[in-house]
């Protein structure tokens, strides 16, 4: 019930091998190359996220860059100002991460569709005002996390890999487990869902504290080397189209899409160094291309190609049905 | 001036419609009948457009029609009374009735006397003008349904089930008043029923339809005497 | 936002409680939040007729920086320019509809609406970033700057012309929705697209022109805005959220409930900057309407059915 329908065991030995190079990788990499693949991971690993309540949920977040500046923030206020030790800053802010999303979810869930939506660039919008005017932080100027000099690049690679393993292991079990079953009928129809026992509520507040977790632990990661916070860098919507952008070129909903996508995204920021609002302007316009002619993303595209490899599960609803009849094996498109 | 030729509809893979044929000559009152599930609303939406039958053809006043978008069917003249009224819940039954004259050019210059007509018909509706029309009763809302559609001053109505879910009293008013349209405004009707006694009491001719064939045609007092309608929709003799 | 009239005012009071002072912020608040309503209008159609633009806020800029150009190129006043911005924005929201958006609209495809127009709201935040630069710009005229006077209240006379657009363009509409036989159209069409289609409505052609109505209120409001405060790519959220706080204020379903929200915003907007400081005042709009959105998402002004 995964993206690639290839025997386990060759699927096994293909992780395998790859977590293994990547792990070997600090020892013998250069740095640009290392840099590269940290950056990749975090947004890896907040990209799984977002793909997974957009593609299988229709819970889609345009504030979650709030997750990643809470993170951030948290670790700065933490580390910097209470003199917490490094590691349980971080791992405090995935706590925060998913305490706000678990306020999220108090309010929000009510919404249908763009309200949802809406609701959610609201709540990254307040926090970047707070934030904005809270002196203990900085303010608009941000503070430096002291720490993060001292902090290998070697360490924040491994935590960024790490991080973004959990992440697609839990996206992993939310695709094979009970848990799964109950989650994608409840993307499908939500009131067929409650009749056969969903408790749709729950379903879907537990993914978006689980989700705003990750996410803030990755906006934790990211700082430990980067050093310096400040509301624009960590509520900027750079960070929402980015998401946005991973998922949608790589393939909403499935776990390999962001995969490919966030090495895109990578080498994209990397060419376009400097260039901020050039590289977003082109997201945004790949965003709206790829949705038009090829809503599956990359990976919708090669494992079309590869019939071989099987069908993907396809993300609900987002994609017109047309790719659902090209790319879907079986006929009956109303057991999705 | 409606012929539908050897019409096959599907949802999906499922057919529905099997070689359906019918005609409605202008002035007529004909009834198409059978019991739920036959196919009878999907006949009535491949009519108006809003299914695209696998085969067959469906001609209005000559033209074809099968594979136009709904709105450019209801513009050549066909109004529905679709089954389940279909009003729009938050708007007055004034508001209602006047979205009915949106069709065509005509009918919304001539829409003030064209309402008129219809209060003077379902005196009620004037009443209840400027009320929401989810507020009101069943029986109300079928005139409402019914005069919504004539606002368009279509050359064919069709009628989905209008008994469904009205109080039999009711029931006999209504049929009564789509016969008037028909003898006194020359009204050319389509009337798919449920309740095959009261329709073909009214109609001219009729259609039954059983899982998506049609088993039977002709003129309605006939049919009235045939034995098997007797037997399968009456209760025996 | 505050204008330093106001400060200055505040400071006459000492920024002690006086009463003169509020009573002219509490009455510019009721004309900027008709103004805001203006913005709020084109957002409450795209609710009500099922249709979604996250980039909303973004046209609203867009037109202004277009008066912008206009502006510094051709040195033609901001005033004037609207007859050339408005149907440009009206053409852009056309097409954006025509061939983008109503292919997944008519689908049932909402998700990728609003992944889309987020995209294109980037697009032109950062299109205007590129060309224009991050900094504020302004379209005021010198003419503009005065306030006038009447008795004791000491009214900016951009806050004049705002109110009286925003209340000419509503009442425009109003008429527009209720008593014309397009609008009614419009109105059918969410509330059972099938039954409008039986009788003459084409969905596809009512979002093409809902979105040109909402393309229009923007470029207005966009120009309007420019002309009264000052603007930067980045406006572009600002002017989502603030129209979505007067929506959730005044609650869905009809024009003039959208305009009394607005009103109510614009109220608190101006009275938070005065007794928190300008810093403050989008907080406190935002806060606000999230909680709304919290505990009573249908608006406040409606009675919960």
């Amino acid at each position: 019930m995964t993206d690639i329908n290839i025997n386990r065991p060759l699927l096994l030995y293909l992780v395998s091998v790859t977590l293994l190079i990547l792990m070997i990788l600090p020892l013998y990499g250069e740095p640009y190359m290392i840099s590269i693949l940290t950056s990749s991971f975090i947004y890896l690993a907040a990209a799984e996220m977002w793909s997974f309540l957009a593609g299988h949920l229709r819970l889609i977040s345009l504030g979650q860059q709030a997750f990643l500046g809470l993170g951030m923030y948290t670790v700065l206020l933490l580390n910097e100002i209470y003199k917490w030790p490094l590691w349980a800053s971080v791992v405090f802010s995935a706590l925060i991460g998913a305490s706000a999303a678990g306020l999220l979810s108090l309010s929000f869930l009510r919404l249908r569709g763009f309200y949802f939506s809406l609701a959610t660039i609201l709540f990254s919008e307040i926090l970047f005002h707070s934030f904005l005017n809270w002196t203990l932080t900085g303010g608009a100027t941000g503070l430096t996390l002291s720490i993060g000099f001292k902090i290998s690049m070697q360490i924040s690679y491994y935590a960024a890999l790490i991080v973004s393993i959990l992440s697609i292991l839990i996206i992993y079990y939310f695709h094979n487990s009970k848990i799964g079953f109950a989650i994608r009928a409840t993307g499908c129809d939500e009131e067929a869902a409650a009749e056969i026992g969903v408790n749709v509520f729950l379903i879907k507040a537990s993914c978006l504290i689980v989700s705003g977790a990750i996410t803030a632990l990755s906006g934790a990661i990211f700082i430990i080397r980067a050093a310096l916070v400040n509301p624009y860098s960590g509520f900027s919507f750079e960070w929402g189209l980015a998401l946005v952008f991973i998922s949608v070129i790589g393939g909403i909903g499935t776990i390999i899409g962001p995969i490919i996508g966030s090495v895109i995204y990578v080498v994209l920021r990397s060419i376009l160094a400097g260039f901020i609002g050039l590289s977003m302007l082109l997201q945004g316009i790949i965003c709206v291309v790829i949705l038009t002619i090829a809503p599956a993303g990359v990976w919708g595209l090669i494992s079309a190609a590869g019939k071989s490899w099987g069908k993907i599960k396809r993300p609900l609803k987002v994609l017109p049905s047309y790719v659902v009849r090209k790319f879907y094996k079986s006929r009956k498109i109303s057991s999705i | 001036m409606l012929e539908v030729n050897q019409l096959n509809v599907s949802y999906g893979e499922l057919q529905v419609l099997f070689d359906v044929s019918l005609m409605v000559k202008k002035g007529e009152l004909v009834a198409l009948l059978g019991p739920n599930g036959a196919g009878k609303t999907t006949f009535t939406k491949a009519v108006i457009g809003l299914l695209k039958p696998k085969s067959g053809s469906i001609f209005f006043l000559g033209k074809r029609i099968e594979n136009l978008p709904t709105p450019d069917i209801t513009k050549m003249g066909i109004a529905i009374v679709p089954e389940g009224r279909r009003l729009f819940p938050l708007m007055t039954v004034k508001e209602n009735l006047l979205i009915g004259a949106y069709v065509s050019k005509e009918a919304r210059t001539k829409a003030k006397d064209t309402l008129n007509k219809v209060y003077t018909l379902f005196p009620r509706l004037k009443e209840r003008e400027n009320q929401l029309a989810k507020t009101l009763s069943g029986g109300e809302q079928q005139m409402l349904a019914i005069g919504r559609a004539l606002m368009s001053l279509p050359k064919l109505l069709i009628l989905d089930e209008p008994s469904l879910g009205l109080a039999p009293s009711l029931v006999l008013t209504m049929l009564n008043t789509i016969k008037k349209l028909n003898e006194g405004e020359k009204l050319t009707i389509l009337l798919i029923e449920q309740n095959v006694r009261a329709a073909l009491q009214i109609a001219d001719r009729g259609y039954v339809i059983e899982n998506g064939r049609v088993v039977l045609e002709g003129e309605a007092k006939e049919m009235l005497k045939e034995e098997y309608i007797k037997k399968a929709y009456m209760g025996g003799d | 936002m505050i204008n330093s009239s106001l400060i200055r005012l505040a400071a006459v009071g000492e920024l002690s409680l006086n009463w003169l002072i509020l009573f002219n912020l509490s009455f510019r608040g009721l004309l900027f939040g008709g103004f805001i309503s203006l913005a709020a209008c084109g957002l409450s159609l795209a609710f009500q007729l099922g249709f979604i633009n996250a980039a909303h806020g973004d046209m609203a800029v867009l037109s202004a920086y277009l008066s912008w150009v206009l502006l510094s190129i051709f040195g033609i006043d901001p005033f004037i320019s609207l007859i050339i911005v408005v149907p440009s924005i009206v053409i852009i929201g056309f097409a954006l509809q025509k061939f983008l958006l109503n292919r997944f609209l008519l689908r049932g495809l909402m998700d990728t609406v609003i992944i889309i127009t987020f995209s294109i709201g980037m697009v032109i935040q950062n299109m205007l970033q590129l060309i224009f630069s991050a900094d504020f710009k302004t379209l005021m005229q010198p003419y503009i700057m005065q306030a006038l006077s009447i008795g004791f209240l000491n009214i900016p006379l951009t806050y004049l012309i705002n109110f009286v657009f925003a209340l000419v363009l509503f009442t425009v509409l109003h008429f527009f929705f209720t008593k014309t036989f397009a609008g009614r159209a419009f109105r059918a069409v969410p509330q059972d697209s099938e039954a409008a289609m039986m009788f003459g409505v084409k969905p596809e052609v009512a979002y093409i022109y809902g979105m040109g109505i909402m393309a229009m209120t923007q470029a207005i409001f966009g120009v309007l805005m420019g002309i009264s405060y000052v603007f930067a790519p980045s406006s572009g959220s600002t002017y989502l959220l603030l129209p979505l706080g007067a929506i959730m204020l005044g609650g869905l379903g009809s024009l003039k409930r959208t305009f009394i929200g607005g009103l109510i915003i614009g109220e608190i907007l101006i009275l938070s900057g005065y007794f928190f400081g300008a810093q403050y005042q989008y907080i406190m709009c935002h806060l606000i309407t999230l909680i709304l959105i919290l505990f009573k998402p249908e608006g406040l002004l409606v009675k919960r059915t």
